[in-house]
């Protein structure tokens, strides 16, 4: 037997050593003193077999990988525990099966301070129950498994019970599984109301307005939670709520960050991101364009601002820094970005020596760094200016990446200027190999989107269903490592991770697969018999604080202030005076907070000015980041400040008092859904352009495929695409000839009059879904437009590329956004498809299921007083209407007497003491409604304000 | 008052004191009062709470602590190569062709019992300098501001981690029921004006739930953002309609179950206590006319280093955790002569104050205080002798007083030409291991579980507590 020495302190000793100046501990311990002290984990461990993920390595990370572990240069006695050739065949400290011969059982378990392991000065002593857990582990054989989160991901096959009513999915069938194994029932289903109010929060931000609650709670058809699931995903509200969670993960900020924190230009990626999830970009286009769409072929303008993704970190002004320095710190935060991001991994620690933990050495940090560091921007900026490469948008110039080739080195210690061997830009060697793509971010973006990666998927899925139930199904969302958790429910995560990967990354279908499983609707009343206050069990539906942004957009949105102009530069609303100034930079450093006017005041938070050192304090108080650097995980605390904000703070107090006017006035349908489900969002149906007719089309095949088929106006109608049968969709016959006659399979449009068009909407071509003819569907499609009905001069204004149909029942269609393509169609009276190929490529037949055409919206954004003559509507009606539209029920008999007696009492102060009224009415830019009594509307606006500063109203239940 | 209203809010009262109701009052009593780690202390505390004068820009530790002979004697010859050394400069000296010596602008005197050396420039603390501890070989690896502010607050140079405040506040949570556990005010002196820009993620909480940032009040407007009542509301208006808005959040609580409810409750009392709790903490028209005498007339002024310290105390005797003074203006690049005297006659005056008061009241005991900038200055001129003193990370003077803290002591050497740590470094960890060690925790079972790691205010290298200062 190889002897072996555990002390950290002396490295260099190889056999036990005597040292007198410890006292042994007075402590007689053995092996069988462990089964009486066990914990209850560990009996419930001990009746199943041990499971090294699960059971025996986080011990051995948390108490030996320090000395034992990956790091080469920390390693004690030449002994590393998290392999098993090494611990098991060369050192042999473990004997597989024979715990009493395997040292490593004799060393934690010694009372001799010499011996024993961890040493006490480590500081983490093993529990008895650990020790019985690596006992049990050595009995069972010592098996080794590779870590989890590294091997790939596999569909797992679906657990047996699947005969429940209760199931509607998969999902559904793993989340059951396991509550039956502890005997437990599911919650039942969440009232349609509460249903309606999280999945809208969930997908939109914004909570449900009257019209969409009535429109739900009347809507008696079996589809009714589907249709809406549906329309959310296709509303802009969507894309910016996704993107809204995106920027604190890209770590989006409209300021450098650093010593002076100056303003910068990088909105127009912002929008990019918006723009991505508005036409549900598959994920692995949505990394690839952003990690490097400048190396794309041909990259467009688009894809050159989506790098700018890379340059979101902050950048110095500081005079006296060295260039190389801060160039070498951005290329750290680049690196650790992506890690954290798209491969959950801790590489920050790797900056300077081996992993402790995970098997990622020093010198794999700086491969991967590589990547990075070949940009072509410096370390050190001017005010006011970005630092190179910048592309000029809309007289702002945002940051993007150009590659330019450096050598890379380790850097020891992370010092720049201790500069280590060169490196290659590589992959860890844990994870799947690089080969032979192009060593630069694009190959290592097709890498990580590679389905043999073990990890974006799932980190992503895992984002995924942080944001839908508050917590990750692994909790560290920013650690998949060995210290990171082991999932809760591993097959359901690999189940969902390749789901995703498999269904072409479309966050639209991961995100239907979880909001119409029957584990998210369940009822989210606390289960406190079951002893799980996090609710990782899923036996109920997930309840928990909403984010900053959200409660803000809520109150803006209730009371019909929310102004929904989509993307453009960040807006300043509301602030104290002084929180810019507190910073009291030199004047030529000094920025001004200057409040803006009218609709900019209520923008979405995401559109807030954020200023990485003074960030709005609204924002701050309720756990928005500052944005420094990556965050995948909000706390969501419970504070005072919270409090004083939502009781004080402008925003709030105007909210109420426009909430107040709309349910005094009773007026509802008319004012405010109009502002909050205000129809200028792009992909809106309002916007769907009505009325279109067939001008002219090459040819038709039969009579079942008609041109006129497409536009039935029953796009809508997902059953119809891909499902059914004929007379459903357009087929154009004998291309081949027309071709050679260069005409092409045409189709041409009259709009019936002028239009400026944003969008297309497309069903391509499936015919059905048992016999896929998918591939018929038309592919390079050029666009001609006309401004006169005649149709004498056609216009080319580009060329698109249609998308293959799903061949799903449910398909949505696909929309492509012509701002995005490069397209712009203005004034167009007729517009007509030149196909120019089918996804076969044979060219012989070319087909179309379904189109709409989408106009910019026309909408006129100043704010149009109500004119609505005030109705008789009595108090208790008005409250009913202020609690449906913010908490989206209506109150129980009691909340409505208390909030009814607060009426009279606030109506009782302001009588006798108007000046109060005429202050609170004065607060906030927007007017008050002249046409109410300024004593009532103050009155009910502390009404309003009592039920915005409800506990239920800032939860999504 | 209605009487139907007055039922309710009695209904809601008595709910309060027994079954569901008693929950909520339970947490009432202090949800951020209560540590949210219930392992601490490890030991008992010598100090409760700290307040800590942070001096930022990088004082000279030349012309106000660590008086070198040398330095006057040779004043204009250059520093010897050897000395200087070959580690990095900041690009505002590295090009320069020569680096004279500059002795200190002041005179030094050796005062108190203990014999301290210290200039003149700081005559009030002269007189206190057997309360305080000064560590003349603080180093740290920053040689700019803001990886250097960074990396004396929250213990790392990379911005993201939680501050010391922050770490203090997660740790022992506050004793004060009224007012948050780490609050932060600003000023700036007139020596550089405006000083380097500080920014809030110096108070961060970084990875730390974000209840533990910390609280800025400010010198204008309302001391605590939003906290006062709109104008026509009382107390007993507000009082009614918060009794309310509990009784409405208490329906819910019963039907859901959601414990967050309850502490949300809980939390707008906290506000409603703060609302007064706050103001009274800036009224100073119970201060009596010594009080300025002893902090100096600035004191009266909002938004004076003077003012703060006077605010510092009362917090102290409210017993907020940790209160944390940033004042600007040490960066003498230029015009090292009259900015610095500036800096110290804004500032002498109240730090030694406090100190003083602390200790008629009792409180110096259990209060630490520390004094310190995120780097010190060169022993060479930059640019024209005399001129200024570029960012010195080499070595650095800060000093500690009060609970836990032995006066009258002096920690560490550095060379003959204060340029290199002599004997006895301090590094940036081990001044937070003593903070830490003083408020009874210790630094190594002191973590957080953060990307897999237990993270420590004092980080992963080494540290150690500096015990030869420790009373």
């Amino acid at each position: 037997m190889i002897f072996f020495h555990f002390n950290a302190i002396h490295p260099n000793a190889i056999s036990p050593r005597v040292n007198c100046r410890r006292q042994p501990i007075a402590i007689l311990f053995a092996i069988t003193v462990f089964t009486a002290f066990a914990c209850h984990e560990a009996i419930t461990h001990a009746q199943e077999k041990i499971d090294f993920g699960r059971d025996v390595q986080p011990i051995l990370a948390d108490h030996c990988y320090v000395c034992h572990g990956p790091d080469v240069t920390t390693r004690e006695a030449e002994l590393r525990l998290d392999q098993h050739s090494a611990a098991v065949t060369q050192m042999q400290v473990i004997v597989p099966g024979e715990p009493d011969q395997s040292p490593l059982i004799a060393r934690i378990i010694s009372v001799d301070p010499d011996e024993q392991m961890p040493p006490a000065d480590f500081k983490k002593p093993l529990t008895d129950a650990q020790k019985q857990i690596l006992q049990q582990w050595i009995e069972e054989g010592a098996h080794f498994q590779r870590h989890w989160a590294f091997e790939p991901i596999d569909q797992p096959s679906l657990p047996a019970t699947n005969s429940s009513p209760w199931t509607r999915g998969e999902l559904d069938q793993f989340v059951l599984d396991q509550l039956n194994s502890r005997g437990i029932t599911p919650a039942a289903e969440a009232d349609r109301a509460t249903l309606l109010r999280r999945v809208t929060q969930d997908l939109s931000g914004l909570p449900p307005t009257i019209t969409e609650l009535d429109a739900f709670l009347n809507d008696q058809s079996p589809n009714a939670y589907q249709t809406v699931v549906n329309r959310l995903l296709q509303s802009s509200n969507y894309a910016e709520r996704m993107t809204s969670i995106w920027l604190d993960n890209a770590r989006y900020a409209d300021s450098n960050g650093y010593q002076f924190d100056n303003t910068r230009t990088m909105w127009p990626w912002r929008d990019w991101v918006i723009k991505a999830y508005a036409t549900n970009m598959p994920f692995d286009q949505f990394v690839t364009e952003q990690l490097a769409g400048d190396l794309l072929p041909d990259a467009t303008r688009e894809q050159k601002i989506a790098t700018g993704f890379n340059r979101n970190h902050g950048f110095t002004i500081e005079g006296g820094v060295s260039n190389e320095e801060y160039r070498t710190m951005y290329a750290n935060d680049k690196t650790t970005t992506a890690a954290t991001l798209f491969l959950g991994l801790t590489f920050e620690c790797c900056r300077c020596h081996d992993h402790k933990y995970d098997p990622i050495s020093i010198k794999e940090y700086y491969s991967l760094y590589a990547f990075f560091n070949s940009s072509a921007e410096g370390g050190i900026g001017q005010k006011g200016k970005p630092i190179a490469p910048a592309i000029e948008v809309n007289g702002g110039h945002v940051m993007v990446m150009q590659q330019k080739l450096r050598k890379s080195f380790v850097l020891t210690g992370g010092q720049f200027d201790q500069i280590g061997a060169e490196v290659q830009p590589d992959t860890p060697e844990a994870l799947p190999a690089f080969g032979d793509r192009p060593r630069n971010r694009l190959g290592l973006a097709n890498w990580l989107t590679s389905p043999e990666n073990p990890l974006l998927a799932r980190v992503t899925v895992n984002r995924v269903w942080q944001q839908l139930f508050g917590i990750g199904l692994v909790k560290t969302v920013d650690n998949f490592g060995i210290q990171g958790e082991s999932p809760r429910h591993r097959a359901l995560l690999d189940w969902l991770a390749s789901d995703f990967r498999d269904h072409g990354w479309d966050m639209h279908h991961l995100i239907r697969t979880i909001v119409l499983s029957a584990t998210y609707r369940q009822s989210s009343k606390h289960r406190p018999e079951l002893e799980d206050a996090e609710n990782r069990l899923l036996a109920r539906g997930p309840s928990f604080r909403l984010p900053a942004e959200m409660i803000r957009d809520q109150a803006l949105a209730v009371s019909g202030l929310l102004a929904s102009q989509v993307g453009g530069p960040s807006v300043k609303p509301y602030q104290p005076a002084g929180i810019w100034e507190d910073l009291n930079a030199p004047a030529s450093h000094a920025e001004i907070y200057k409040q803006d006017i009218g609709q900019s005041l209520y923008r979405k938070s995401m559109y807030s000015f954020w200023r990485r050192a003074a960030l709005h304090p609204g924002m701050a108080v309720f756990d928005a980041p500052s944005r420094d650097v990556c965050s995948v995980l909000r706390s969501t605390t419970n504070t005072p400040l919270q409090a004083l904000t939502l009781l004080h703070a402008p925003t709030y107090v105007e909210a109420s008092r426009k909430l107040a006017e709309l349910v005094l006035r009773g007026d509802l349908p008319e004012a405010g859904t109009n502002q909050v489900s205000n129809p200028i969002q792009l992909y809106d149906t309002s916007n769907i352009i009505q009325g279109i007719q067939i001008k002219d089309v090459s040819s038709e095949y039969s009579q079942s495929f008609l041109a006129s088929n497409v536009l039935d106006g029953k796009g809508l109608q997902r059953e119809k695409h891909g499902a059914i049968s004929d007379n459903i969709a357009w087929l154009n016959a004998g291309i081949q000839d027309s071709h050679s006659q260069g005409l092409g399979a045409q189709i041409t449009f009259d709009l019936g009059k002028n239009y400026n068009v944003s969008g297309f909407r497309v069903w391509n071509y499936n015919e059905s879904r048992l016999n896929d003819l998918s591939r018929r569907g038309a592919k390079k499609v050029e666009v001609l437009i006309s401004q006169t009905p005649d149709g004498k001069s056609f216009e080319s204004v580009g060329t698109l590329t249609f998308k293959k149909a799903s061949g799903k029942k449910d398909d949505p269609g696909k929309t492509y956004d012509l701002l995005k393509a490069g397209i712009s169609i203005e004034n167009a009276r007729l517009i007509r498809f030149n196909i120019k190929t089918n996804h076969e490529g044979d060219e012989e037949l070319i087909g179309l299921s379904e189109i709409q055409f989408i106009q910019v919206p026309q909408v006129d954004l100043q704010k149009t007083k109500s004119s609505t003559v005030p109705q008789s509507i009595s108090i208790s009606e008005s409250i009913v209407m202020a609690m449906r539209l913010t908490v989206s029920r209506i109150p129980t008999a009691r909340e409505l007497k208390l909030l009814n007696n607060l009426y009279r009492e606030r109506l009782t102060h302001y009588q006798a003491k108007p000046d109060g009224a005429s202050t609170l009415l004065s607060v906030g830019e927007s007017q008050a409604d002249p046409q109410l009594d300024p004593l009532k509307l103050s009155a009910m606006a502390d009404v309003c304000l009592a039920i915005l500063n409800l506990s239920e109203t800032i939860t999504r239940k | 008052m209605n009487p139907e209203i007055e039922s309710n809010r009695r209904t809601f009262l008595r709910q309060t004191s027994s079954g569901i109701g008693a929950i909520a009052l339970g947490s009432l009593l202090g949800d951020t009062a209560k540590a949210a780690r219930p392992d601490l202390p490890h030991f008992a505390p010598k100090a409760k709470r700290v307040i800590y004068l942070f001096m930022s820009g990088g004082p000279s530790h030349i012309d106000l602590y660590d008086y070198k002979p040398v330095l006057v004697k040779r004043h204009g010859e250059e520093l010897p190569p050897e000395i200087r050394g070959d580690q990095r400069l900041t690009g505002m000296t590295s090009g320069q062709k020569a680096f004279p010596v500059c002795g200190p602008i002041g005179k030094f005197a050796q005062c108190g019992k203990a014999g301290t050396w210290i200039s003149d420039l700081l005559p009030h603390l002269a007189k206190r300098v057997d309360d305080i501890a000064v560590i003349r070989s603080m180093h740290t690896e920053a040689i700019n501001h803001d990886p250097g502010i960074t990396f004396i607050n929250t213990g790392s140079q990379i911005p993201g981690q939680p501050s010391a405040g922050a770490w203090a506040s997660y740790g022992l949570g506050s004793a004060n029921q009224n007012m948050p556990s780490y609050i932060v005010l600003l000023s700036q002196g007139n020596g550089k004006n405006p000083g380097q820009p500080i920014f809030s993620r110096l108070w961060g909480s970084g990875y730390l739930p974000s209840n533990h940032q910390g609280v800025l009040l400010r010198s204008s407007g309302d001391p605590v953002l939003y906290l006062k009542d709109p104008p026509g509301i009382t107390r007993q208006n507000r009082r009614a309609q918060l009794d309310d808005l509990a009784a409405l959040n208490q329906l819910k609580f019963s039907s859901s179950g959601d414990p967050e409810i309850s502490t949300r409750i809980s939390q707008y009392e906290m506000a409603f206590r703060m609302q007064a709790a706050a103001p009274e903490i800036s009224d100073l028209s119970n201060e009596p006319e010594s009080t300025f005498q002893l902090y100096g007339e600035d004191a009266h002024l909002p938004g004076t280093y003077a003012y703060n310290c006077l605010m510092a105390r009362r917090m102290a005797e409210r017993d907020v955790r940790f209160i944390q003074l940033f004042h600007r203006g040490w960066d003498q690049h230029g015009s090292l002569q009259s900015h610095l005297r500036a800096q110290c006659r804004d500032t002498d005056q109240a730090t030694s104050a406090l100190l003083t008061d602390l200790k008629q009241r009792g409180l110096l005991n259990d209060t630490l205080v520390i004094w310190g900038g995120e780097f010190g200055r060169t022993a060479y001129s930059q640019g024209k002798l005399g001129n200024g003193r570029d960012h010195h990370g080499r070595c650095f003077t800060t000093w500690m007083a009060g609970g836990g803290i032995q006066g009258g002591v002096s920690y560490g050497e550095t060379d003959e030409f204060a340029y290199n740590i002599a004997s006895d470094p301090v590094h940036i960890r081990d001044l937070n291991a003593t903070m830490l060690h003083c408020l009874g925790i210790d630094h190594e079972r002191f973590t957080y579980r953060f990307q897999g790691l237990d993270q420590r205010l004092t980080g992963v290298e080494e540290a150690h507590v500096i015990d030869k200062i420790l009373a």
